[in-house]
């Protein structure tokens, strides 16, 4: 590159591997934190680096500045100015240098950039090689360098590592999850080869009253909601209690050993009519076998869990989701459209926490043990991946929940699911309550702001590149604003995802017209 | 007070089996003989009246017959179409029926401000109105719910019926395992608040309530219905019929929905697990267990299921089975050995005594592979619009040279682009 035609806005002037010092051109400029910058080198290979802290620096002793300071507030020197000023004093920035561009490819830096090179702010073409689009691409927003955005570098992740490798989406209240989530499957719709469940505790991904996911033009193909209150043309979200089966409350609800015993008992005998034997059974029906102590427990559990309990001899179910008229299919028709490519969004918003979490286990035990059924067979190769979006994760993957009520399919998942293609979307505000063996197992992070520093050090500890100098810029994060940790992209890539509603409004199907030619006759 | 009565998928011509065929007529006509007795008002046929749009004109005089007897008690028979009662555009022996006035067809629809609005039939003698949608091949009726003037339907007083031949996602039976073994319709698609919802096309009795929807009934078949499962539930002992409603000042009566069994055949379901044994001890064993089984005009089908130790599914005398309980007086002996597997043939994929059922087998199986552009070629839809083009080719006689003549492959053409709704592309 011809030096003539480069605005540089910096030099580097000191630092080590941990990192390189530059100083600010200071017309003009202010490098950020988070901000990329390029050196180019003598044989057309270049540098990236990535600004994690700033400092004042200048050639005027600390003693000489303070009694500079001390005579303008004290009013002895209104006039008082320093001697071109802009070469005594300027901005450092410490760099950490991220990769090299060759003409081999990218690669981690292994030695210093040269002493005094020139610095400039990285452009569309430096990060061409992060825009070029992978196989079934993955829309998770637009290069961010600092606070500036580059529009012209969409970031992509390949969708099947993406997915069946587990992502971690750690960001506290007002951050911008949801419109990262909804962009992301937005871009998941148009693809149409990715099974994603969604248990949408706030109601906010399908759009119900405003836009949403909904208004994608492949909705009608792959997009299913389900509500216990849904509108018209979803579903109704009821399931047989008949279809539940044990191992569904498996770390969900906390059961003693007999309560676990007398359970299988139940099922053992009375098969899918389990539930129904165990409220309705009186003291002393199963005497020597259970405890009547241990099945009024379990009676009370399962009305606190399910809303189902006996009255005058018949079943009374409250709960406005499990039934025991009808939902005979729900779980296998969710479970087949994940299989199908298609997002299956969950309204659990009027729903208990715990019914949430038992209605998501039961969903993601069918996925799972049916993938891995089809592992056996050798026809996993035919399946979609499915990911799973759970929300507030430390309420089944937190170290006291998996001590407490043991293992369950989240965790299961978690450990054992790439093998299978399903993976885990985890979305916390608290990182920090999920056990480190599982955090290394989610290979993807995307980190939104987040204001405790104990939190960062979590996050920072299992990522998947060093983000060791990347506290202060984990902290300062914006709305929008996010850096992407993966094992499956060189560094860690700070990106801005753009508004969904902005997306939505330029992308969405123009009208609702069904395109089916229907004969009236 | 007065009384109707509710049946569907009675599918007149779906049986091959002589006995069967004349059962299936007998069925008819004492259901039609016990709804006369219980002096109902009106009786409504909820889609799959017949099993083809025009089936043997044998059968089809008898079924006239009955009607006929009804038409002279001045009881309206109220019916939807089917999946099975019309395909595309093709005739359908309803049309006739309904021109002989002999049924009344209740879809009467017409668009407004580009919803469908259904105008309702008010029965002259209850005044109870009525209003239907037809089942249509794959599941394609949902076109018509989605874009259904419902508001229209509720605002209409009186005592309500709606008639339907679709499953309801909601209540989908638990038989349909995955979401592509039948598109179905969801529960808030139908207009709310009617009295009674007479269902359809999902083989197997169920009532449902739910909130603004309350008695939607589905009887399942009034005889057998048709297909392996059909027949392995009515051997297993599974009661078919149709209900009777008794109503009373615009309301259903307490307890008013009763359904009325008919057993007009007996049947006998038996399974064989051949797990680790060899083949010939197999048909042995089978042999054994049938000469010991009272089989005397039952209709009788056999499971045979597990892991041969050796030999393989072809050994497995099923010939020899159906003569042997042919002899011995069963009616259309069912033998299913699908899921015989042997560890000297793993690779076999499927068998089955059904032709059609072979033939669907073969269509999902080789779908999977297939990815068509086209909505209309995937999934189920792809599996029924392959399954329409065969049974044309199946349909088409040879000469001697074995060749289709030339007017028949026009035929040929014309009904393939019909099935493949491509005739405007075809035009051009």
């Amino acid at each position: 590159m011809n030096n003539k035609e480069i605005d540089f806005i910096g030099q580097v002037v000191s630092g080590d591997v941990a990192g390189i010092l530059i100083r600010e051109k200071n017309v003009g400029n202010n490098i950020e934190l988070g901000d990329l910058l390029i050196i180019d080198e003598d044989d057309n290979n270049s540098v990236i680096l990535k600004v994690f802290d700033l400092s004042f620096g200048s050639q005027i002793s600390p003693s000489n500045m303070e009694l500079a300071a001390g005579l303008s507030l004290e009013g002895m020197g209104d006039e008082i100015d320093f001697y071109e000023s802009n070469l005594r004093n300027y901005t450092l920035a410490n760099a950490k240098a991220i990769i090299k561009i060759t003409k081999e490819g990218v690669k981690i830096p292994k030695v210093l950039p040269k002493f005094f090179s020139k610095i400039r702010y990285a452009t569309k073409e430096d990060l061409q090689f992060i825009s070029e689009p992978p196989e079934d691409p993955v829309y998770l927003g637009n290069i961010r360098s600092g606070s500036k955005v580059l529009d012209d570098v969409p970031v992509y992740l390949n969708g099947t590592d993406f997915f069946t490798h587990h992502v971690l989406i750690p960001a506290t209240t007002g951050r911008g999850k949801s419109n990262l989530v909804k962009t992301m499957l937005w871009s998941v719709l148009k693809l149409g080869k990715f099974g994603v469940l969604v248990l949408d505790a706030h109601d906010e991904y399908y759009g119900r009253h405003e836009l949403g996911l909904k208004d994608h033009q492949n909705a009608k193909e792959k997009l299913r909601y389900y509500s216990s209150d849904a509108p018209v043309g979803s579903n109704t979200l009821l399931i047989n209690i008949r279809t539940i089966a044990p191992e569904h409350f498996e770390g969900i609800v906390n059961f003693t050993e007999a309560q676990k015993q007398a359970i299988w008992l139940f099922s053992n005998t009375f098969r899918e009519t389990w539930i129904e034997r165990i409220v309705l059974s009186d003291v002393g029906e199963f005497e020597g076998l259970v405890h009547d102590t241990t099945l009024a427990v379990l009676q009370r559990k399962l009305r606190t869990s399910l809303g189902i309990y006996q009255k005058d001899g018949e079943i009374i179910c409250d709960n406005p989701v499990f039934s025991l008229q009808g939902g005979e299919s729900t779980l296998n028709g969710i479970t087949g459209h994940l299989q199908d490519g298609r997002i299956v969004i969950i309204d659990t918003s009027k729903l208990a926490d715990q019914t949430e979490l038992l209605i998501g286990s039961m969903i993601a035990s069918k996925v799972f043990y049916r993938y891995r059924a089809s592992k056996g067979k050798g026809q996993l190769i035919d399946n979609c991946p499915i990911s799973i979006i759970i929300e507030e994760a430390p309420r089944v993957l937190s170290n006291d929940q998996l001590q407490e009520a043991g293992e369950n399919i989240y965790s299961t998942i978690a450990r054992e699911g790439r093998k299978f293609k399903v993976g885990l979307i985890a979305i916390t505000q608290l990182t920090s309550l999920i056990p480190k063996i599982i955090l290394s197992n989610l290979n993807t992070k995307i980190i939104l702001g987040n204001e405790m520093a104990a939190e960062r050090r979590s996050i920072i500890d299992c990522a998947a590149q060093d983000l060791s100098e990347e506290d202060r810029t984990i902290g300062s994060l914006d709305k929008g604003e996010a850096i992407v940790s993966s094992v499956f992209t060189k560094f860690a890539i700070p990106i801005y995802t753009p508004l969904f509603e902005d997306i939505a409004r330029r992308e969405s199907k123009k009208d609702n017209k069904d395109d089916y030619e229907l004969k009236l006759d | 007070m007065f009384k109707f009565a509710h049946m569907a998928d009675i599918h007149i011509g779906a049986h091959k089996d002589k006995r069967l065929i004349d059962l299936e007529i007998e069925a008819f006509n004492e259901s039609i003989d016990i709804c006369i007795k219980e002096g109902v008002k009106f009786i409504i046929i909820a889609g799959d009246f017949f099993h083809e749009p025009v089936p043997e004109l044998e059968q089809v005089k008898k079924i006239i017959k009955k009607l006929i007897e009804l038409s002279e008690l001045n009881i309206p028979v109220y019916v939807v179409y089917g999946s099975h009662d019309k395909w595309g555009s093709q005739d359908s022996i309803i049309e006739l029926l309904e021109a002989a006035k002999l049924i009344i067809k209740i879809y009467n629809p017409k668009t407004v401000d580009g919803k469908i609005r259904l105008e309702m039939h008010q029965d002259k003698e209850t005044g109870v109105k009525l209003a239907g949608i037809p089942g249509k091949r794959g599941g394609n009726e949902i076109h018509i719910f989605e874009r259904l003037d419902r508001e229209h339907l509720e605002n209409q007083d009186g005592l309500k019926i709606f008639v339907f031949h679709s499953g309801i996602e909601e209540f989908k039976p638990g038989f349909l395992k995955n979401a592509m073994d039948m598109q179905c319709i969801p529960i808030n698609l139908f207009p709310k608040g009617f009295d009674y919802y007479a269902g359809g096309h999902i083989h197997k009795r169920d009532e449902f309530n739910i909130q603004n929807y309350q008695n939607i009934i589905f009887p399942g078949p009034s005889f057998i219905g048709w297909g392996w499962k059909d027949y392995a539930d009515v051997s297993k002992g599974e009661k078919r019929g149709f209900y009777i409603v008794s109503c009373e000042n615009n309301k259903i009566i307490e307890n008013g929905i009763k359904f009325i069994e008919m057993n007009k055949i007996e049947g006998k379901f038996i399974e064989f697990d051949v797990t680790g044994n060899r083949a010939k001890q197999v048909n042995e064993e089978i042999n054994k267990k049938l000469e010991e089984e009272d089989v005397d005009n039952k209709l009788v089908t056999i499971r045979i299921f597990g892991e041969l130790l050796s030999g393989n599914k072809a050994d497995i005398g099923t010939i020899a089975i159906r003569k042997l309980l042919t002899n011995k007086n069963a009616i259309a002996p069912q033998i299913n050995d699908r899921k015989v597997t042997t560890k000297e043939l793993r690779k076999i994929r499927m068998s089955s005594e059904d032709k059609l059922e072979i033939e669907e087998e073969l269509f999902k199986e080789s779908i999977i592979n297939i990815k068509p552009e086209s909505h209309s070629l995937q999934n189920e839809k792809g599996i029924i619009m392959a399954k329409e083009l065969l049974k044309i080719l199946k349909k088409s006689p040879k000469d001697s040279s074995g060749k289709n003549s030339t007017a028949l492959q026009n035929k040929i053409t014309r009904l393939s682009i019909e099935i493949l709704g491509i005739s405007d592309i075809m035009e051009e």
